[in-house]
């Protein structure tokens, strides 16, 4: 008989890990389904577990900045409805939050989980990759903290051991000037991602100075490449300058006062695609998406890359 | 008196909102024990081989040799077996039940059959035609020899699925003599019938009584009667009580769906842009067991030409049978499928000649006084044109159609589209009269309370109380007085399934009639029972062999326009407005109908461009609700509908059919407006995101 | 026998079957092993659930059932509140919707455990309130039911929703309806019936 834990703090939470292998639930709206059997049967769990939604201790969203650096801090069992409706939590992970499920799934539902869950068509994914997420994960010996990159190995697949649980998660606190977030699903709410796409970049006087995209659903895991962000960035930066370097008309240049969304329009709109249209070209390389009962590999290539067109067109 | 068509609270709406209304899972019966089925694991070939484990005490396998009549589900083609015996034609055919007390244990047995099988190549094409059927009107083929042109299409619609909220159960009891089945049926009848048939017992001893239903649109019109059949069987073996309820994802990919079809379109065109005729050829996909698809051909043929008059018709049709899960009743029953055909076809024509289609469609909309597809006439008078003129209206469709057909680029491709339709009342030529014989009755009690006796089921579309609305408004009544219960083939006649739009406009029509007789002879403190049997009207002649003459008794009619966005980007398509309008003689009670239309629009939308259900190597690829989409409130928009009375001279109170029209015009409505909005032709459904990429990029 | 052209498929299925049978064999012996490990660890581990006590339609209640039950089967099986459907046991359909805390969840998705110390109110106790006369009414004058499978979770719909937001645009409501889905209505005269609701009886929910 599966035995069913449920710690009294965040503390006992974790001396529990050390003692027994336990599954983690805490709003359960995957396991649940994914453990179901038929009705008045218990799910299958085949071994213990551990109900940890009702710790309040990790429950939370908070700003904090520690060297400098600007940090947001989301506790484990904080529910989905909760960080959508809270004032500190960041424009694009709302959006994603936004379109995630259906208000019941969202009101037990935890960022953890859908983290833990490792699904290749997790919504909130690409939004945590491009606010550099970090999973906080902690047993009775202390602490670590593992990128989101290196903590999702595969689908269903995560870097945690058997002894830890997730503590929090750590994202960038930053006020983008473009924020881009769009899941399609089979319809308009309640659905799994076909494709999901989020970006979100800067500007200071017309550059664009931090550019950050990725994508789901569209590959085992979320796809991000960062080598690409840097060249698109560097790229439009040499470009501007190349543009700046046309004389103005009494012979002078300036090249730091140039707004590259001032500047001369055909000439500037033309090059512009261009480097836009090879942007898209090089990312097309790492989408590789597949068919499913859900949609097929082309459409889904497709989108993904309409989606970044039209986000780095906005930028 | 008051106007009938006044709404008002439904009957049956205080035990539903408060939640204690009683659908089949929620009865549980002394000593009840639990079934669930054993199936093939492979799409074609034989069984060659069982091997059952050795059972504890108290459960049971249940399969054909425990069978005491008939291995067959008496529909109208009979090749629908109870349990396998030998031959497996579908991936998931039942072979037998596992019953007994406690589920883990059943799971835990089931784990442990093994069958052996020969598999033979499975078949997916459409080359085993096992029912055809043709017909002509005026001189046929041979309006495309003089013809100067003939344009041709072929068009293609997809499976759907029910997704009754209530997945299909029953409970089968017995008290040691007679055997009673419960459940979440359509037509009690059909599954006594059935009963009959399997148990070998008499009528006598065999009893169904429906549960409250929720929701079945034709996908609880012959199902339940397999899933009785083998209750039944299991009951009279073991003697207790059992309960048989199928999971969403059983219920997804192994019960009944809506015929894919193929439909071959072609238009014979003169000189002067006139169109002589129309030769058609339908293509139903039947799935392992033809059941009652040659009559979803009929109606689908006999709509060839949908609210148009064309005078030469070759229309002809085959029901293919494959390996994949049977197809059977869905709302429409056929007419869906042909009706998307023609109305695209008809504006494909325009496209081609350089025609403005209102134009075209108008010319050969049909008048009172023509002939029908089959030769027959429409009797009664059509309001179409005030009723396209209305919507139109409420639409601004005029200003639209040609403001969203000129592309100018913006941030999503805005389209509308207008579809015509109209929908047969009642069973296809002489079935009432052949095969249903419907008779009714009406119960008066010493206390003076008139019960209604009909085997008519509501599942949703509120026939407990427009039933007893007919007859409170004949008899002068206060609804109370009035009383209709969920039937039980022990205490009510047949009076015919519960199908074909037919439950108002033939039932309630008896009903009425039943009424008038006992308000005649109306005897107060005097128990009373009047009965009526149907008499098919004189002018309803039809040969079923040459497919000529009236094939319905009466005609309802619909418009809808249907307004959407669709993304530059993702290609996803937006609902933005709806406008329809039908004819359905009278309403019996306004809102009721109201609620049908929404309802039946938007799954006839959905139709159109939503639900995706296919089949992989005999496999249904979307068996979860998760993966077959259906709309969700967000995904719909306020829906503008009016009602025009026409009445009819034969239904109650002037009704006709209602249940079936409303989701007819919602693909062909939404197909054109996807079509208006991207520019390029149209010619399946759904018109997914996916294919709306395909066209645009012309692939 | 199994004739040669399809021995292949059919000894994958033959196999199929047979490892099934050998897995759930040896998930017996490691769930014995696994049960051992766990009484051993219990004596050292405090806090495994042996009850789940929550309040049940303003009563208090407990339950001795495996706490990762759903709490749709504990309602319809041991309380017979029957209420509460399972239209697809995946979360999807909302027709097993019941308030915990006064909020919509899942309850085919909830496990009992999960409860614990909570509100749970299922349609048979959101009727009885003031509250759900008052939805049930608005749900009766706009046609709102039809085959009736989905109003119970409807109901729990409209509360959830305007207990959160008293004044939700139609867009808000939509939403708030999104996790349940209706084959009959098509929605609009639930959408109607809320938005009645919010334009009139507004102060209820406050």
């Amino acid at each position: 008989m599966v035995l069913s834990y449920r710690p009294v703090s965040y503390a006992d939470a974790l001396s529990i890990l050390t003692k027994v292998p336990v599954t983690i639930i805490a709003g359960g709206t995957d396991l649940m389904v994914k453990k179901r059997s038929w009705s008045n049967l218990a799910p299958t769990f085949d071994g213990d577990v551990m109900f940890v939604g009702h710790l309040e201790e990790i429950s939370y969203i908070k700003k904090l900045e520690k060297s400098n650096q600007k940090r947001i801090h989301i506790g484990a069992t904080i529910t989905l409805e909760e960080l959508l409706y809270h004032k500190d939590t960041p424009e694009i992970l709302r959006q994603a939050l936004g379109v995630m499920a259906s208000p019941a799934i969202r009101h037990t539902a935890t960022l953890a989980g859908n983290i833990g869950n490792a699904s290749p068509a997790g919504d909130s994914l690409p939004v945590l990759y491009i606010l550099n997420a970090i999973v906080v994960l902690a047993s009775s010996s202390g602490e670590r903290q593992v990128p989101i990159e290196d903590f999702i190995l595969g689908p269903g697949k995560t870097a945690i051991n058997s002894d830890e649980m997730i503590k929090e998660i750590i994202i960038d606190d930053c006020n983008f000037g473009t924020v881009y977030y769009k899941k399609v699903g089979g319809r308009k709410a309640d659905a799994i991602s076909k494709v999901c796409f989020a970006g979100c970049g800067s500007k200071v006087d017309g550059q664009i100075t931090d550019m950050r995209v990725a994508f789901g659903a569209v590959g085992p895991t979320v796809v991000r490449v960062r080598s690409l962000e840097e060249a698109c960035v560097n790229a439009h930066r040499a470009l501007q300058l190349s543009v700046s370097e046309k004389p103005s008309e009494d012979g002078l240049v300036e090249p730091s006062k140039v707004n590259f969304d001032q500047g001369d329009e055909s000439s500037n709109s033309i090059a512009r695609e261009q480097l836009d249209s090879e942007t898209v070209k090089k990312f097309a390389d790492y989408v590789r998406p597949i068919d499913d009962q859900r949609s097929n590999a082309i459409y889904r290539k497709q989108i993904a890359l309409n989606l970044l067109k039209d986000f780095i067109t906005k930028l | 008196m008051s106007d009938i068509s006044r709404s008002i609270n439904k009957v049956d709406n205080d035990e539903k909102i408060t939640g204690k209304a009683v659908y089949i899972d929620d009865i549980k019966l002394e000593n009840m024990l639990y079934a669930k089925t054993v199936r093939a694991e492979i799409t074609s070939g034989t069984i060659i081989g069982r091997h059952y484990p050795e059972m504890p005490t108290d459960y049971h396998i249940v399969d054909y040799l425990d069978i005491p009549g008939n291995n067959y589900v008496k529909i109208i083609f009979e090749d629908m077996p109870v349990f396998v015996k030998d031959k497996v034609g579908y991936y998931g055919e039942p072979i037998a039940l596992v019953v007994g007390p406690d589920k883990q244990v059943i799971l835990d047995i089931i784990s442990q059959i093994v069958f052996e099988y020969d598999a033979i190549a499975p078949i997916y094409d459409y080359v085993d035609s096992v029912i055809h059927y043709d017909y002509e009107k005026g001189v046929g083929e041979a309006v495309f020899e003089p013809a100067n042109r003939v344009i041709e299409y072929t068009y293609e619609t997809g499976y759907q699925e029910h997704v009754y909220i209530e997945p299909q159960g029953v409970i089968g009891d017995t008290d040691g003599d007679k055997i009673s089945v419960y459940g979440s049926i359509q037509c009690p009848y059909y599954v006594k019938n059935a009963l009959i048939n399997t148990l070998g017992m008499d009528e006598k001893k065999v009893r169904v009584v429906q549960t409250t239903t929720g929701g079945a649109f034709g996908g609880k019109e012959e199902f339940p009667s397999l899933i009785a059949c083998q209750v039944a069987v299991a009951v009279k073996k073991i003697g207790k009580p059992i309960k048989l309820i199928y999971n969403r994802v059983e219920d997804m990919a192994y019960t009944t769906k809506r015929h894919p079809s193929t439909i071959r379109m072609e238009a014979a065109i003169d000189e002067q842009n006139n169109i002589l005729g129309f030769r058609a050829h339908v293509s139903l996909d039947g799935g392992a067991n033809i059941g009652l698809s040659s009559v979803v051909l009929q109606r689908a043929m006999i709509a060839a030409t949908g609210v148009y008059n064309i005078n030469n018709l070759a229309i002809s049709g085959d029901v293919y049978r494959t390996n994949t899960v049977p197809t059977g009743a869905f709302r429409g029953f056929g007419a869906p499928q042909m009706i998307f055909a023609v109305e695209m076809f008809i504006h494909h024509i325009a496209k081609e000649l350089g025609i403005d289609p209102l134009i075209l469609r108008n010319k050969y909309m049909a008048k009172q006084g023509d002939s029908t597809s089959t030769s027959g006439h429409f009797r009664d008078p059509i309001i179409m044109k005030d009723m396209i003129a209305r919507a139109k209206e409420l639409a601004d469709y005029d200003h639209k159609i040609k403001l969203y057909g000129e592309h100018m680029p913006t941030k999503d491709m805005p389209g509308i589209g207008m579809s015509w339709f109209l929908h047969g009342c009642g069973f296809t030529g002489s079935g009432e009269q052949k095969h249903i014989k419907a008779v009714v009755r009406l119960h008066k009690d010493v206390g003076d309370i008139v019960t209604v006796l009909v085997a008519a089921v509501d599942m949703g579309q509120g026939i407990k109380t427009t039933m007893r609305k007919l007859v409170a408004h004949v008899l002068e009544l206060p609804i109370e007085q009035v009383i209709m219960h969920n039937p039980d083939t022990d205490l009510v006649p047949d009076s015919g399934p519960t199908v074909a739009s037919r439950t108002l406009m033939i039932v309630g029509a008896l009903v009425s009639q039943a009424a008038e007789k006992l308000k005649e002879n109306w005897l107060a403190g005097k128990e009373q029972i009047f009965e009526e049997k149907y008499k098919q009207p004189k002018y309803i002649q039809w040969d079923e062999e040459s497919f000529q003459g009236n094939a319905y008794p009466g005609y309802s009619w619909g418009v809808n326009i249907v307004e959407v966005a669709v993304s530059p980007v993702t290609y996803e398509v937006t609902l933005k407005g709806t406008w329809s309008v039908y004819d359905v003689g009278k309403a019996i009670d306004e809102r009721i109908i109201m609620g049908q239309a929404d309802g039946g629009l938007l799954q006839g939308i959905s139709y159109g461009m939503l639900e995706v259900m296919e089949n992989k190597d005999g496999m249904v690829q979307q068996k979860t609700v998760t993966d077959y989409i259906i709309p969700t409130a967000s995904d719909t928009v306020n829906m503008i509908t009016e009602l025009m009375d026409n009445p009819f001279e034969l239904g109650p109170f002037g009704a006709k059919g209602a249940g079936e029209l409303t989701l007819i015009g919602g693909a062909p409505a939404v197909a054109l407006a996807i079509e208006n909005a991207i520019g390029k032709s149209v010619t399946k459904i759904p018109v997914t995101p996916e294919y709306i990429m395909s066209l645009i990029e012309g692939e | 026998m199994l004739s040669g052209a399809n021995s292949a498929a059919n000894s994958e299925i033959y196999n199929k079957i047979k490892s099934e049978i050998s897995s759930k064999v040896s998930n017996e012996v490691s769930n014995e092993m696994n049960s051992e490990l766990s009484s051993k660890a219990n004596n050292t581990v405090k806090n495994s659930m042996s009850k789940v006590t929550f309040v049940l339609n303003g009563q208090a209640v407990e339950s001795s059932e495996n706490p990762t039950k759903r709490l749709l089967d504990i309602l319809r099986e041991d309380h017979g509140l029957v209420g509460a459907k399972e239209g697809c046991g995946e979360g999807e359909c909302g027709g097993c919707a019941v308030l915990l805390d006064y909020k919509i969840v899942n309850s085919c998705l909830t496990p009992l455990g999960s409860v614990q110390d909570k509100q749970v109110i299922t349609i048979e106790g959101l009727s009885l309130s003031t509250e759900g006369q008052t939805i049930k009414k608005a749900f009766e004058d706009y046609g709102s039911v039809q085959c009736g499978i989905c109003t119970p979770g409807m109901m729990i719909a409209t509360a959830s929703l305007l207990h959160h937001n008293q004044k939700p645009t139609e867009a808000e409501i939509r939403e708030g309806l999104s996790g349940n889905l209706c084959r009959c209505t098509g929605y609009n005269m639930i959408v109607k019936a809320i938005q009645y609701l919010a334009d009139e009886k507004g102060e209820l929910w406050c």
